[in-house]
């Protein structure tokens, strides 16, 4: 494929070149994706996607306009027609610093499991099978007289992206990636309860697969006869996954500099400043092996390095692509990620690190130490919480009332809220030792004094 | 479309020829433009065109997909030959399935649109943001401005080997804003789109000064007010928001696809009692401004389907196997995002039906509570074997003596699928159903347009809670 693309962009580059565009980025990635879906326990489908899309962005005068197809037997004199009557009729970006230059790789980190990428559909429903296995094994240590996998998915993939530019740069990465995600539910005494599993990773990690999907297990049965609390202040302690979760949504977009160059971030101008507790260190760490963020160069071609973003609660860097660093007059910081294959590139991290500088706690001893508190480890509407102001928020599914250091009982239904500044700042009561992955966040989990909970 | 329907014909006899006692094909081809300017400068303007085809086979009773969007023949029959191996890999492993014997349906549909917002020159798109911009840049207290364009134009053939041959295009025009305002040091954000099956056209004639200037205002307005109190509210929610509850808090637990995985909390509750007497809640793919969808990826004519009639569940949503496995009849549910991923059951246009109530009497018969606003929601979600359901609301206004007096914003509601739609004690004349070109729904990795509304509601206890 990589062949293909760059034969695709050096055609379309010659023909951009006759029309007089200035420059040019071409985008492209594929990949093959092999799935296996299940449906009340039982395999229901396999499917076998083979795709391969790219983008091209162009500058005339500032004017930049971009396409992305998936034809990969495209007139490329049609494209650049097409691209450059978009182009023309835009107006110039007085900001626009050209596209970037000088490709080349930064950190290292393995991120193609060659076990993936030659996997067989036989092999996959194996290990989709085995981890099945281990939830079950789960729900029944928790008393369970049975646990099902209601619906899930596994997909193993392998692709490749390969970005260049019109200054005859190019460079080409592959790597793969395993996805499995089901939701289990389990019955004990008349009575059912479920939880949702998620496993995302480079690579196939049999030690961690079956940690979590064993954890999955226990925990479809715990939450049995969960039930609201009432309305009011909770000490609050959320696992890490959860804690990742809010962390993405009130948090890391305000670490992008575009966020903060369009006033959308409550970073700005807080370069050397305290902005969270001083027993927290925030990384961007591309050099992860298997991470899901790990990378060496990012979608502009631009090396990827390790950063400290919050050094014991001091902002001491923020995440930049090409465009926003040449604004403030900075270097990009390798982080220009793009959403789609035709889209601009902007800042957003790697693998995002939150650790603890300061004493740690177990999560065992967090409970013990509360005396009116909810754990939680399963939440509905989080991503809706809000990074222009911090804003926390989101709906308990899967919750534990805790009274004098005791689990109680399980909760639903009640809705958090507070702010993650708070809570990652004065209301920060404690931090666990080790930090989890989950998709490209490594955190620990958090203890949060007085948050609001709307209950009964 | 590249492939001839003669093409089409010829791949399919090539899949039933290896194997496959039944071989559907979707081709797609989708154009999406894209405009966004964040204040002042166009940081996007895009063009995607996607293309490919999506190959579902039946062998042995199992089924297997593969898709492409390499469309040279040999291609093509290369990944008919991997959909027939990966049926044939699940041969004793796996749930059978089989397809509910409808009739064939041919048909060729182009949703209704004046001008192809595609042939429009392109200034003309950035002038309409510019103006959008320079609108909400007039209100002091606005600090961030992000006017958006969006249009698609989706064309959709369904082939398959019973001899079905469905022709849809659909366009989606949209323009959206997202808004941040900023009032003694208080920031709060907004976002509000409108969206049309239509053309160009549409926005030509949007009241695009108005939409600004509205959300511009409210977004400062959003910032000065506080945020609610958490607890237990009576609630009248508006249009936008009843369409967005029921999404939630029901439409997903009536899935076929869910209810056959036994992960829906509805599950053997037909014929019983799941809401208040006063709600009829319809799935529609025709219904005037939701999202157009005359048939679904299986070429199964989407019917309007009531899944709650007076309080009482009267069936799921189906797909033609869910409707085999659990008993009902195909409503025309199953839907993909795109060629390359598998049939899911799906949403199309979720509403209440209207009741009697005058939206005034709603009010003054509501002596304290809150009025629940969509404009601004961030959307929600559901966990259906739980039974929970969350959904933000836009900035709101709490009812006091009958009538709504002060903003508050940051609401986040929240309840049980089987108790919320109980509550519901009123239900107003009005109807207001939208759909939207910049989001949809997700469920298994898969984003898809719906649409939803409903008249004024009230809930007569609902628990609502904020962040700060």
């Amino acid at each position: 494929m990589r062949e293909i693309m760059m034969e695709l962009s050096e055609k379309i580059f010659k023909s951009l070149d006759s029309r007089g565009v200035d420059e040019a980025e071409f985008y492209g990635i594929w990949g093959k994706r092999i799935s296996i879906t299940l449906s009340n326990d039982k395999f229901k489908t396999i499917s076998v996607r083979d795709v391969g899309e790219y983008g091209l962005r162009i500058a005339i005068n500032k004017k930049i306009a971009g396409i992305g197809s998936s034809d990969l037997t495209i007139d490329p004199e049609a494209i650049a027609d097409r691209i450059v009557k978009i182009a023309k009729s835009s107006p110039s970006d007085p900001d626009w610093p050209g596209f970037a230059h000088n490709y080349s790789r930064g950190v290292m980190a393995s991120i193609y499991d060659n076990k993936l990428a030659n996997m067989q559909i036989d092999e996959l429903i194996e290990i989709f099978s085995q981890v099945i296995d281990y939830t079950k094994e789960g729900g029944k240590r928790e008393g369970a007289e049975e646990t099902i996998i209601t619906r899930g998915t596994i997909s193993v993939f392998v692709g490749g992206l390969y970005v260049a530019n019109s200054y005859g740069e190019n460079l080409y990465d592959e790597h793969t990636s395993v996805l499995l995600d089901y939701m289990v539910k389990s019955r004990k005494e008349g009575e059912e309860s479920s939880y949702y599993l998620i496993y995302a990773r480079r690579n196939l990690d049999e030690e961690i697969l079956r940690r979590d999907a064993y954890r999955a297990g226990e925990y479809s049965v715990k939450f049995i006869r969960a039930k609201p609390i009432e309305s009011g202040e909770y000490t609050l302690i959320l696992d890490p996954y959860m804690t990742a979760e809010f962390l993405m949504s009130a948090l890391i977009p305000a670490f992008s500099a575009l966020n903060i160059q369009q006033k959308r971030s409550p970073l700005a101008d807080k370069i050397g400043k305290k902005i969270l507790s001083e027993d927290i260190i925030i990384r961007d760490d591309p050099s992860i092996d298997w991470g899901f963020g790990s990378r060496s160069f990012d979608d502009e071609g631009i090396p990827t390095r390790n950063k400290v973003l919050v050094d014991k609660g001091v902002l001491t860097e923020i995440l930049y692509d090409h465009y926003t660093a040449s604004k403030d007059n900075r270097v990009s910081t390798g982080n220009g990620f793009r959403r789609s294959p035709s889209s601009p590139p902007q800042p957003s991290p790697t693998n995002f690190v939150i650790l603890s500088s300061g004493n740690t706690m177990s999560i065992e001893d967090m409970v013990k130490e509360t005396k009116k508190g909810v754990l939680v480890h399963g939440l509905i509407g989080q991503w809706m919480s809000n990074y222009v102001n911090g804003s926390t928020q989101g709906t308990i599914t899967h919750g534990f009332y805790i009274e004098n250091g005791e689990i109680k009982h399980p909760v639903k239904g009640v809705v958090i809220g507070g702010n993650i500044y708070d809570w990652l700042g004065k209301d920060l009561i404690a931090m666990g030792k080790e930090p989890i992955q989950y998709l490209d966040v490594y955190t620990p989990e958090i203890m949060v004094s007085k948050t609001r909970i709307a209950g009964k | 479309m590249t492939i001839s329907s003669l093409e089409l014909a010829k791949l399919i006899r090539f899949g039933e020829e290896n194997g496959a006692s039944y071989i559907d094909l979707r081709l797609q081809e989708k154009t999406y433009e894209s405009i966004i300017i964040d204040n002042g400068v166009v940081r996007e303007y895009s063009l995607d065109i996607s293309k490919g085809i999506g190959i579902r086979v039946i062998v042995n009773g199992y089924e297997g997909y593969a898709s492409t969007n390499d469309l040279r023949m040999e291609k093509i029959k290369e990944a008919i030959i991997n959909a027939i191996k990966s049926a044939k890999a699940l041969e004793n492993k796996a749930d059978k399935t089989e397809l509910y014997n409808r009739p064939v349906y041919k048909d060729k549909i182009i949703s209704h649109y004046a001008t192809d917002a595609l042939d429009v020159d392109p200034s003309e798109k950035i002038e309409l943001l510019m103006n959008m911009y320079k609108l909400a840049k007039s209100i002091e207290g606005v600090v961030s401005i992000s006017p958006r364009y969006g249009y698609e134009v989706d064309h959709r053939v369904f082939a398959s080997s019973n001899g079905d041959y469905i022709d849809v295009t659909t366009r989606l025009i949209g323009v959206g804003l997202y808004l941040v305002g900023k009032t003694e040091g208080v920031t709060e954000r907004l976002w509000d789109s409108r969206s049309r099956i239509a053309g160009w056209e549409y926005l030509k004639n949007l009241d695009i000064e108005k939409f600004t200037l509205e959300n511009a205002k409210l977004v400062v307005e959003a910032a000065k007010a506080p945020v609610i109190k958490p607890g237990k509210y009576v609630a009248v929610l508006d249009n936008e928001i009843v369409g967005l509850m029921l999404h939630e808090a029901f439409g997903h637990a009536t899935e076929g696809d869910i209810v056959e995985a036994r992960g829906s909390v509805l599950e053997g509750r037909i014929g019983e009692q799941v809401a208040s007497e006063l709600v009829t809640i319809v799935d529609d793919g025709r219904i005037d401004g939701g999202y157009y969808l005359p048939y679904d990826d299986e070429g199964t004519p989407k019917v309007k389907v009531k899944t709650v009639e007076k309080g009482i569940l009267k069936t799921f949503l189906h797909s033609l196997s869910t409707a085999r496995k659990l008993g009902g009849k195909p409503t025309g549910n199953a839907r993909c995002m795109s060629y390359s991923h598998t049939l899911l059951v799906r949403q199309t246009n979720t509403y209440m039906e209207p009741g009697d109530w005058k939206v005034e009497e709603l009010f003054r018969e509501t002596r304290k509570g809150i009025y629940i606003k969509g404009k601004g929601a961030m959307g929600g979600q559901v966990d259906p074997a739980m039974g929970t359901f969350t959904f933000t609301a836009g900035p709101s206004y709490l009812i006091e003596n009958g009538e709504p007096t002060k903003l508050v914003r940051g609401v986040m509601l929240s309840g049980m699928i089987l108790e919320t739609l109980k509550n519901v004690d009123a239900v107003a004349n009005d109807l207001v159903v939208r759909t939207s070109v910049f989001g949809g729904c997700g469920k298994g990795g898969q984003l898809v347009r719906v649409g939803d509304g409903g008249p004024h509601v009230r809930v007569k206890e609902i628990t609502i809670g904020s962040g700060r």
